[in-house]
């Protein structure tokens, strides 16, 4: 079973991936040098595990900056996401976002719009930071 | 790098960060900023916008250098507030080829209204900037950034080339509005 637990830095969030509970949390900023070497343990992993027939899964998204490199990297994610859900499996993504920052909202408002086979839930924190 | 010098009496020079743009460099500066926004008692989606076109930006310039022949990073970015708005400004040097791509997708980027920005960021993000004109700087994501840098700008991006011998200097202006907390 697949686990990861990275600490935060200034440009990468906390990441923490459960396998066997079917869970996986990005928390802070997201704006590494290279996007796609620092997330390819978890996307390596995640492409697989979509596959499986596993009982569910959520992400909890909590970033409270991300940069255009990890948007597409989120994207891609999503997508992945979005295709299980619509082969039947329990997919949930939780985004929470400052409940004053309105650049966040609009960005998990859209993608919220763009994969609507899986449960995408907005949640707004006034005191998320 | 100074940060709050102040100016003139109704702007501040908020940061300036002028030499070799690292990713360090990007990450110190950054948390800079942060602080300074957060000193400012800025609005959270204000200074969200701030900070995002700072990091897009220094990034770019990262990104651009790469480019170049001799590989080096260097450009300057400033952040100024005055009157309700924060501008800032990216200054580095880039290829021609380069320089005509950039000029290409920005003309196309400043003719664009805020829905048609959206659709477009959705489009490249999607399409992995296929139908950005063919530049160095589209393959590594340049194009993206500077759609998302519209999106988040309360006006229409300012841009210009300047060619001095056989270098040319982009340069880089998005006006952002900047709003402070109520209470």
């Amino acid at each position: 079973m697949f686990k990861l637990e990275r600490e935060k830095t200034i440009s990468t969030p906390y990441i923490m991936v459960d396998e066997q509970k079917g869970y996986m949390i990005f928390q802070g900023e997201s704006f590494p040098e290279n996007v796609v070497k620092f997330y390819s343990e978890v996307t390596d992993w995640i492409y697989r595990y979509l596959k499986t027939d596993f009982a569910s899964f959520t992400f909890d998204c909590r970033l409270i900056y991300f940069n255009s490199s990890t948007t597409k990297l989120l994207l891609d994610i999503f997508s992945a996401m979005d295709d299980a859900a619509a082969e039947g499996k329990r997919v949930i993504v939780n985004w929470t976002c400052n409940t004053y920052n309105e650049i966040i909202i609009e960005c998990a408002e859209a993608f919220a719009e763009d994969f609507r086979n899986m449960k995408f839930r907005i949640i707004l924190d006034e005191n998320m930071q | 790098m100074n940060t709050l010098n102040h100016g003139a009496e109704e702007s501040y020079s908020l940061l300036s960060v002028r030499g070799a743009v690292t990713q360090s460099v990007v990450e110190e500066s950054a948390a800079k900023l942060r602080s300074a926004l957060s000193e400012l008692k800025l609005s959270e989606t204000s200074s969200a916008g701030i900070h995002y076109v700072f990091i897009e930006m220094a990034q770019n310039i990262c990104k651009y250098a790469s480019e170049t022949l001799d590989g080096s990073g260097c450009g300057e970015i400033t952040v100024t507030l005055s009157d309700g708005l924060c501008v800032l400004e990216s200054r580095n040097c880039v290829d021609s080829a380069v320089s005509n791509h950039l000029d290409r997708h920005l003309k196309r980027i400043t003719a664009l209204n805020r829905e048609e920005l959206r659709r477009l960021f959705s489009e490249l993000i999607r399409e992995g900037e296929k139908s950005i004109p063919d530049g160095a700087s589209a393959r590594n994501g340049g194009g993206v950034g500077l759609v998302q840098i519209a999106q988040t700008a309360a006006a229409p991006l300012d841009y210009c080339f300047r060619r001095t011998g056989g270098t040319t200097e982009f340069i880089l202006r998005a006006t952002l509005r900047a709003i402070r907390m109520e209470g």
